[in-house]
């Protein structure tokens, strides 16, 4: 009997443990330690550009703070604002900003052979930051 | 969760407990009831980690994939036919009823069964909030490790390592779990498993304890020595190496070689108590396991042995004053335990299996030649006193001291009686005890004079243990004494004062190395999944990642994201490590990131295919933001990945 109550005691030691840490660790990995920041990138990271495909150039913002965000997004294409956004992202939510269509018509007025675009946010509660894409057109169309 | 974590339990109970208690049961179907319940607990968990490693080498060699239902049927048929043959076993002759009831943990009484679940229950306590503060997983040689275990969940077979620092052993169970349990390894699976392991250590160096001290000395100074190498062991120190901290690191094969050095001692020490040559040839299989999950715990048992032999032999022939043919009859009966024709069965089986079906990868002409000779760097010269006693704290290293003085004077007593064969078993333990100490303080202190070329920090991990054993002897030896020749209030006031002060020195030691908590430290680990996850879905097969470990908080776990090589993703390494005299070191790892548009570091791209620099933010980043050959194409609070512009 006192064996059996010994044995019995071990486990339930062991299962709480061992519950504990796995329950703590899910939870801390999925929840508390995954938030309180924000994740800004290129959908893609494709730097040679077919030309009429806008997915190299989409932006994506995924909102992990605990708070919605109002972000103040600009585009600039080799230097030279090309366009401007106001984009709210929900917590705990992810929008895609895509760049205005209009950049290939832009793109094509120059022939470079190298293009630069730097996408720029800015909010109340962050400072301001920015991602930069070197590429190349292809004279390949997506289908 | 609650379905996974089900799953988790179910797993462990059937890879971890089933197989190796009914193997154990077919073997000592006699003997089973002079066992202790924690022995059955102890034997059935250490051999079903055997079992385990053994099964999936087989399933390997055979080239059956190791999958969830393939898993579950090899342990179930294995169970199963080990079930059937300890139901129709009949007895030979060499079985016997074990002569006494052994065990300190058998029949309680009610004092000691308290006793004994509040150690553990402080045990797990301890252990569990110092794990829980940083279960995210980010050490690096778990990360290392768990890249081994992922590959052989997602491939199915045994990965060829191709170099001697993993052993398959240390990957298997994790393996195993992860496929029946479905539990992901970012995770605190592995730890969780890491922390099973670390507490059946603590069983079975209090079994040890025991044992050791039985043959020697009295029933009652035995069972207080297990029990107060339990408390040693399982609450004082309980969060230096190699208890919690080796948990929370993922030092994996220490772990397990901590849990099977004294689980092989005791198998070896009940064997020759019982004089029972079933015991010991599950002593050999202790020993295979043992052999298959970890090199450094293997040498040093391999040391411990050595010197336990040497000192034996001494003792011997000391004790029956140069009396050679009385002390080799009496010692006789003993050898032949370990000599039966199953034994020598058992360990032709498992020279068969080492040559034919797994080799440990550590056993080459090479790997043999960098463990042992003359130290070759700083770090394996040897400790001085001081760090050793730092590391295994004062308070054990004096009453150890003490407890070996203790010893000496046992040992000398035996030289006084008149031999018989019970002398041997007195010896066997005393030479086993003082050897496991010696031998690796040697080991840790003065390499050179063993001609062991490893790193002394690691090894002087092996010897809390004999510490742990020899001072709760000296507690149990005094105690008894005192209890005889002074009143009962004094032996209480110095009997409290030893504890006592063990405790302040112990749980300091555990209050000084706590971990903060960090809950920013947390989210950057979590960031560093985060960019991996995102890079797996950009980064082309061709193009290669190189990533700072520097500053980037869990970076080595970033591998287990890709699966696609062992050194992929590359990695900066700390920057003393590039400045090797002993061995030229690649320096592209470190130029990449340092002086990309150099001409150096254009041609390290070049040669490596590096695309991808992943980056802690604001660290090291400057030189790849001014730059008009990088894109930035990701950033997060912590992480920032640069993308290499490659013009047609």
């Amino acid at each position: 009997m006192k064996n059996k109550s010994f044995i019995l005691s071990i486990i339930f030691i062991f299962f709480t443990s061992t519950t504990f840490m796995l329950w703590y660790g899910e939870k801390t990995i999925n929840n508390t330690a995954n938030s309180g920041y924000s994740v800004f990138s290129f959908l893609n990271s494709e730097s040679i550009i077919k030309e009429d495909s806008l997915s190299a150039l989409t932006f994506k913002i995924e909102n992990l703070e605990n708070i919605d965000i109002e972000y103040d997004v600009v585009v600039y294409l080799n230097n030279e604002k090309f366009d401007t956004k106001k984009q709210l992202v929900k917590s705990r939510e992810s929008v895609l900003i895509q760049t205005d269509k209009n950049i290939f018509e832009k793109i094509s007025k120059n022939s470079l052979n190298k293009y630069e675009i730097v996408i720029n946010w800015d909010s109340k509660r962050k400072n301001k930051e920015s991602l930069k894409k070197y590429f190349n057109i292809s004279n390949e169309t997506s289908k | 969760m609650i379905l996974l974590l089900i799953k988790f339990h179910l797993a462990v109970i059937l890879s971890l407990f089933v197989p190796g208690y009914f193997f154990v049961k077919t073997f000592l179907k006699k003997q089973s009831n002079n066992l202790s319940i924690i022995e059955w607990f102890l034997l059935s968990f250490g051999f079903s980690l055997i079992i385990i490693n053994f099964l999936v080498l087989l399933m390997n060699f055979f080239s059956l994939k190791i999958t969830t239902s393939s898993l579950i049927i090899a342990l179930l048929a294995f169970s199963l036919v080990f079930y059937f043959l300890s139901k129709n076993k009949s007895g030979t002759e060499n079985e016997q009823d074990f002569s006494e009831k052994n065990s300190c943990f058998k029949n309680f009484e009610k004092q000691r069964f308290a006793l004994v679940l509040g150690i553990i229950l402080l045990s797990c306590i301890i252990r569990v909030f110092y794990i829980s503060d940083g279960i995210v997983p980010q050490t690096t040689d778990l990360g290392h490790h768990i890249y081994w275990s992922k590959t052989i969940s997602e491939t199915g077979k045994l990965p060829n390592y191709g170099m001697p620092d993993f052993i398959i052993g240390e990957h298997i169970i994790f393996a195993v779990i992860q496929l029946i349990s479905g539990f992901s390894y970012i995770s605190a699976m592995p730890v969780s498993i890491l922390f099973i392991v670390n507490i059946f250590s603590l069983f079975a160096i209090s079994l040890c304890a025991y044992y050791l001290v039985l043959q020697f000395s009295n029933k009652k100074s035995a069972g207080i020595s297990a029990i107060f190498t339990l408390m040693i062991v399982g609450t004082f120190y309980a969060t230096s190496s190699p208890q919690a901290k080796f948990i929370a690191g993922g030092v994996i094969g220490n772990l397990i070689g901590n849990l099977f050095i004294p689980f092989a001692i005791y198998l070896f020490l009940l064997a020759i108590k019982n004089k029972d040559s079933r015991i010991a040839t599950l002593f050999y299989i202790s020993l295979a396991g043992l052999g298959f999950t970890h090199h450094l715990s293997t040498f040093v048992f391999l040391y411990v042995f050595i010197g336990f032999f040497i000192i034996f032999i001494l003792l011997l022939l000391l004790t029956y004053r140069l009396n050679l043919s009385k002390a080799f009859r009496d010692t006789l009966p003993y050898l032949k335990v370990f000599f039966s024709k199953w034994n020598l069965a058992t360990l032709l089986l498992i020279i068969g299996f080492m040559l034919f079906v797994h080799m440990p990868s550590y056993l080459n002409k090479s790997a043999v030649d960098t463990a042992v000779g003359a130290p070759s760097k700083s770090t394996r010269v040897g400790l001085p006193l001081g760090a050793i006693i730092l590391s295994v704290g004062a308070w054990k290293f004096f009453y150890a001291l003490l407890g070996a003085f203790a010893l000496a004077i046992t040992s000398l007593k035996q030289f006084h009686k008149k031999p018989c064969e019970k002398t041997i078993t007195a010896l066997v333990s005393i030479a086993f005890l003082f050897s496991w100490f010696s031998i690796i303080f040697i080991m840790s202190a003065k390499p050179a004079l063993l001609k062991v070329d490893i790193i002394s920090s690691r090894i002087v991990s092996y010897i809390t243990f004999p510490l742990a054993i020899l001072s709760a002897f000296f507690i149990a030896f005094t105690f008894q004494k005192l209890s005889k020749k002074t009143s009962p209030l004094i032996g209480q006031l110095i009997f409290f004062l030893v504890i006592g002060t063990g405790m302040i020195s112990g749980f300091a030691d555990i209050s000084d190395s706590v971990r903060e908590n960090d809950s920013a430290k947390e989210k950057a680990v979590i960031q560093t999944y985060k960019a991996s996850e995102y890079l797996n879905g950009v980064a082309k097969s061709n193009e290669n990642v190189l990533k700072d470990h520097i500053y980037l908080e869990g970076d080595t776990w970033m591998k287990l994201f890709f699966m696609k090589d062992y050194t992929y993703p590359l990695s900066r390494s700390y920057l003393m490590r590039y400045d090797d005299s002993v061995k030229k070191r690649e320096t592209c790892t470190r130029d990449m990131i340092a002086i990309p548009y150099s001409e150096i570091g254009q041609k390290c791209f070049q040669e490596t295919g590096v695309s991808y620099v992943v980056l802690k933010k604001g660290f090291d980043t400057a030189q790849f933001e001014s730059s008009d050959e990088f894109s930035k194409i990701y950033i997060s609070s912590n992480v920032v990945i640069y993308k290499r512009y490659k013009p047609e």
